[in-house]
C-alpha cells in the first residue's frame, strides 16, 4: 500500500486537469500568486520559506468548482489547502506539503437576505465589514468581530471557529452560523445544520448535529462553500468603559465581579495585566500619560437598546468602583475600544533587551483557561517567556490579556493571550527551534492548569499541534483520527494539520 | 521634543503625538514630516469615529450617564 503520509507532488498533468475544470484564468502557477499565499501574519520560519510555498493556486467561484478540484486532488493524491483571508494566527492556511492552494476569496457573493426570518446566506469568501455595509440600510447586523475584522473572511472564521470581541453578548462564530454547505474531501456537496437539514432552523433534534463538526476543522474535513448566518438588530447604542487598578489582584477580582454581573448587554470584559500596561505605556499614545500607580486595566463594553445600555452603565460603574476601579476617561475608553475592532492596523515593532527598536512579527498565544487558574497561568507564562528572552534576545514580551470567552455570558473560561514579538529577520534554525520550545513550555503549562491549547486560532502550529493528542487523551483524538480517515481516505485535505498525519500512520501499521 | 517617560518623547504638543526616543531608533530610523503626521493623526480619529458608527447607531459615554469624570488620570486637558 502506498504511504498516505507523504502526498504526491503537483505535476503538469494535475495543472492541466485543473485548467480544464476551472479555466486557465482561475489556475495560477506564477511565483507572485504562490508567495502571497505561503504564510500568514504569525511568526514564520522565513529561512524555510520554500518548504511551504504551494505549487499552484486555484480560485474557484462555485461549490461545483470546489468539488472538481477535490476530485482531481483525489485522483492524483495531491494535497489541497483551503485559504480565506490568510489572517489566522495558527497557520491553518499554511501548506505543510505544498500542493494546491484553494483560495476562496472569489466566492464572495451574498446569495439571499431574509429579513423576515433574520438570516443572510453568503458564500464564504465575503468579509464581515463588507457584509455589514450591505446590511446597514436594513437595520440589521452580523456581529462577528475578530481583531482582524476589516480584513478577515467568513470562511476563515468558520474554519477556525473564531472568537468575537463582542461574543459575550452576541455569541461567537459557531453560535452565529445556522447552516452550512460543505464540499467533502471526496467531492460530495452536502448541506448541514443544527440537526435536520432545514437551512434556517436554529435548533433541531433531528439526526446528528453535524454543523458543529465542520466548524473549527482548519480545513481538514471539508471546504465550506455557503453559510446561512444569524442577523441581529444593529445596536442602538454602545458604551465602552475602561478602569484602572493599583494591582493585578484587585483587577482580577473586579473582572470576576463584572463578568458575573448578569447584565444582558455586557459584550466583553478584558483584563490587562501589569506587563501589558507597561507595554502600552511604552508604545500606545492612549496609555503613555497614565500615572504609574495604574498597574492593571479592565475594559468593558455594552451593546443594545439605548435605555438598556444607559441603565447597565450605572450598574457597571458601581461594581467597578466598589472593586477598586478608577475610570480612565471617555477619550481612552471610546478610542481604545474602537481600535480593538482592527488590531491588524498596528504597525508591529518591538524592543531588543537594550531597548533598541526593531521590526517584529506578532505571536499571540490564545489558550482557554478557567477563571480560577488565571493568576497562576500568568505567572508561569511570563517566567517561561522571560527566560527565553534572556537567553536569545530576539523576542519581546508584550504582556497579557484575559478576554471573556463564552457566548451570551461573561463568566467561565477566558481567552488568555500573551503577546510576544519576534525579530523574524534574525531567525535561524537554532532560534526557530528555541521559539518552538518556548511555545511547548507554554502549552504544557496550559494543560497543567486544566486549559485548552487554543480558544480561537486553532492548535495547528508546531509547539501546539503535537499536544492535541495529549489534550484529547480520553478518546477524543482517536475519534478525530477515525473521522478524518472516513471522510478523507486519501489524506488530501490540509494533510498533517492538527497532527492528523497520525490518522494514516495507524492505518498503515494496522493499528 | 519633551521626554515624558523612559524611552518616550512628546513630539507634537498640539496633536498629543508621542514617539519612541530617537536614540532607540537607530536600526529603523523614522522621518515623518509634520504635515504627514497631522494627516495620519486626523485619519486615525476619522477612522475610529467611522468604526463607532459602523458598530452602533450611537456611542454613549460613561460620563454622560454617571458621575464618572470625562477625563481619566493623566488625560486632563
Amino acid at each position: 500500500m502506498a504511504t498516505l503520509t507523504v502526498p504526491n507532488p503537483v505535476t503538469d498533468q494535475v495543472i492541466t486537469a485543473l485548467e480544464q475544470a476551472l479555466g486557465k484564468e482561475k489556475v495560477r502557477t506564477d511565483l507572485g500568486a504562490r508567495i502571497a499565499r505561503t504564510r500568514v501574519p504569525a511568526p514564520f520560519p522565513v529561512h524555510r520559506f520554500a518548504e511551504h510555498m504551494p505549487d499552484v493556486v486555484v480560485l474557484p467561484e462555485t461549490a461545483e468548482e470546489v468539488s472538481a478540484i477535490l476530485r482531481i486532488a483525489n485522483q492524483f493524491r495531491v494535497p489541497v489547502v483551503p485559504r480565506a483571508g490568510g489572517t489566522g494566527l495558527a497557520d491553518g492556511a499554511v501548506p505543510l506539503h505544498k500542493g494546491i492552494l484553494l483560495d476562496i476569496k472569489k466566492m464572495n457573493k451574498i446569495i439571499e437576505l431574509d429579513l423576515v426570518n433574520r438570516t443572510v446566506t453568503v458564500q464564504p469568501g465575503l468579509n464581515m465589514l463588507k457584509l455589514n455595509e450591505y446590511l446597514a440600510p436594513y437595520g440589521v447586523f452580523y456581529p462577528d468581530d475578530p481583531a482582524s475584522y476589516p480584513v478577515s473572511i467568513i470562511g476563515g472564521r468558520i474554519g477556525t471557529s473564531g472568537w468575537s470581541l463582542i461574543g459575550s453578548r452576541y455569541g461567537h462564530t459557531r453560535d452565529l452560523v445556522i447552516s452550512l454547505q460543505v464540499v467533502l474531501p471526496t467531492g460530495e456537496i452536502v448541506r448541514l445544520s443544527d440537526g435536520g437539514g432545514a437551512p434556517k432552523v436554529r435548533k433541531a433534534s433531528t439526526g446528528y448535529n453535524l454543523k458543529q463538526l465542520f466548524i473549527g476543522t482548519q480545513g481538514t474535513l471539508g471546504v465550506v462553500t455557503e453559510a446561512t448566518l444569524e442577523l441581529f438588530p444593529k445596536p442602538e447604542a454602545e458604551l465602552a468603559a475602561f478602569f484602572g487598578y493599583e494591582s493585578f489582584e484587585e483587577a482580577y477580582r473586579s473582572t470576576g465581579a463584572l463578568s458575573t454581573s448578569g447584565l444582558g448587554t455586557l459584550a466583553a470584559v478584558i483584563l490587562f495585566d501589569e506587563r501589558k500596561v507597561d507595554y502600552l505605556r511604552r508604545d500606545d499614545e492612549a496609555y503613555i500619560p497614565l500615572p504609574d500607580r495604574i498597574k492593571a486595566v479592565v475594559a468593558t463594553a455594552l451593546y443594545g437598546v439605548e435605555e438598556e445600555v444607559r441603565a447597565a452603565a450605572n450598574r457597571l460603574f458601581r461594581i467597578a468602583k466598589e472593586t477598586g476601579g478608577e475610570y480612565l476617561g471617555d477619550e481612552l475608553s471610546a478610542g481604545d475600544w474602537a481600535s480593538r475592532h482592527d488590531r491588524y492596523a498596528t504597525p508591529l515593532h518591538g524592543r531588543l533587551p537594550d531597548g533598541t527598536v526593531v521590526p517584529m512579527s506578532w505571536h499571540c498565544e490564545d489558550a482557554a483557561i478557567i477563571y480560577s487558574e488565571l493568576p497562576a497561568i500568568k505567572q508561569k507564562w511570563h517566567e517561561i517567556t522571560d527566560r527565553y528572552i534572556q537567553k536569545y534576545g530576539i523576542f519581546d514580551n508584550w504582556g497579557m490579556f484575559f478576554y471573556s470567552n463564552n457566548p451570551y455570558k461573561g463568566w467561565g473560561d477566558y481567552l488568555v493571550e500573551i503577546d510576544i514579538g519576534i525579530w523574524e529577520q534574525a531567525l535561524n534554525e537554532e532560534t526557530w527551534q528555541a521559539w518552538v520550545n518556548l511555545k511547548r513550555e507554554i502549552t504544557r503549562a496550559t494543560l497543567e492548569h486544566q486549559g485548552s491549547i487554543s480558544a480561537c486560532h486553532g492548535a495547528c502550529r508546531e509547539g501546539d499541534a503535537e499536544f492535541i493528542p495529549v489534550e484529547l487523551h480520553e478518546g477524543g483524538f482517536e475519534l478525530m483520527k477515525k473521522m478524518k480517515r472516513l471522510l478523507d481516505p486519501n489524506n488530501i485535505l490540509n494533510p498533517s494539520k492538527n497532527y492528523l498525519h497520525l490518522a494514516y500512520v495507524d492505518e498503515e501499521v494496522g493499528a | 521634543m519633551k521626554r515624558v517617560r523612559k524611552g518616550v518623547v512628546l513630539c507634537r504638543e498640539d496633536l498629543h503625538v508621542f514617539e519612541v526616543d530617537p536614540s532607540l531608533m537607530t536600526r529603523v530610523p523614522q522621518d515623518v514630516t509634520d504635515p504627514e503626521q497631522t494627516r495620519i493623526v486626523r485619519n486615525r480619529w476619522e477612522y475610529l469615529d467611522w468604526m463607532h458608527r459602523h458598530f452602533a447607531h450611537k456611542t454613549v459615554l460613561l460620563s454622560e450617564v454617571t458621575d464618572a469624570p470625562v477625563h481619566g488620570p493623566g488625560h486632563g486637558h
